[in-house]
């Protein structure tokens, strides 16, 4: 497995005009999680055209589905084809990349986009990023265990970045 | 957490706006708004009702204090978003690079 990269999987999202936002647990640790994560999660928008731009995308990307202890299987990357499932479990050249197209408790990428915002990860790579309590949304209505027992440190997070914004 | 981002968590996770979360407890949406923008609580049973008009239950309980995250967040606060990011990718990946060496020991 290639060594985990999130920037340029997300340079080659933005130089394809995905649109897309950065969930999880990189959308977390942008707004100060503490916890690690090993791989990308982004919600794109579902238009056809979108995920035609999002398909040329992830041959440049040279995706494959992620299959555990076993190599990446090849797959038919074109629009209609992403369309047709909810999330894709991804490995590519710099490592893990999972596509939510619905993440739990929310309606997909116009539901993120309302509150979500803007993280400069280089000088000419700006991503749109999910609020921290959209990610705990997420979480919470996943209900898996992994998701549940990120809470805690996600709530302090929260709380203690609005701390620092406002400290009165 | 703040009631704030509880009353708009649970809101947006039953996809209704705050004039139909109003709606359903009998209060105006700019009611909703000034308690999602922070500007007053509510109390602790209008929250209670809050959320269980959006379809969820707020469970309430006592744990023992834990501030263990607090070091690492605040570290976190200091830096930029980018720096946050390589910090996490570069701990991520020394962490699967002993993986096999803690399997191995593992037996």
């Amino acid at each position: 497995m290639a060594e985990f990269d999130p920037v340029p999987i997300l340079r080659v999202l933005q130089r394809h005009a995905v649109r897309f936002i950065v969930i999880g647990g990189i959308a977390a640790i942008a707004q100060c999680s503490p916890l690690p994560t090993e791989d990308l999660d982004v919600t794109p928008a579902r238009d056809l055209e979108n995920l035609g731009r999002l398909a040329a995308a992830l041959a440049e990307l040279e995706a494959n589905l992620r299959v555990p202890h076993a190599p990446g299987v090849p797959f038919p990357i074109d629009a209609r084809f992403l369309a047709d499932r909810q999330a894709w479990t991804l490995d590519t050249s710099f490592g893990p990349f999972d596509l939510v197209v619905v993440p739990a408790g929310t309606t997909g990428y116009d539901d993120l986009d309302a509150d979500a915002g803007y993280a400069a990860l280089e000088e000419s790579l700006i991503v749109r990023v999910a609020s921290l309590r959209d990610v705990i949304r997420m979480k919470e209505a996943s209900g898996r265990a992994k998701d549940l027992a990120a809470l805690p440190a996600l709530y302090r997070a929260l709380e203690l970045g609005r701390r620092r914004d406002d400290p009165g | 957490m703040l009631s704030a981002d509880l009353i708009y968590m649970a809101r947006r996770r039953a996809g209704v706006t705050q004039a139909e979360l109003g709606r359903r407890i009998g209060l105006p949406q700019s009611q909703i708004s000034r308690w999602e923008r922070g500007r007053v609580e509510p109390s602790l049973e209008t929250l209670r009702r809050l959320v269980r008009a959006c379809g969820l239950e707020l469970t309430l309980g006592l744990a023992n204090g834990d501030d263990s995250y607090d070091a690492f967040i605040e570290r976190a606060l200091d830096l930029t978003p980018a720096e946050r990011v390589t910090d996490a990718v570069r701990r991520a990946n020394a962490l699967a690079k002993l993986r096999p060496a803690i399997e191995a020991a593992r037996g």
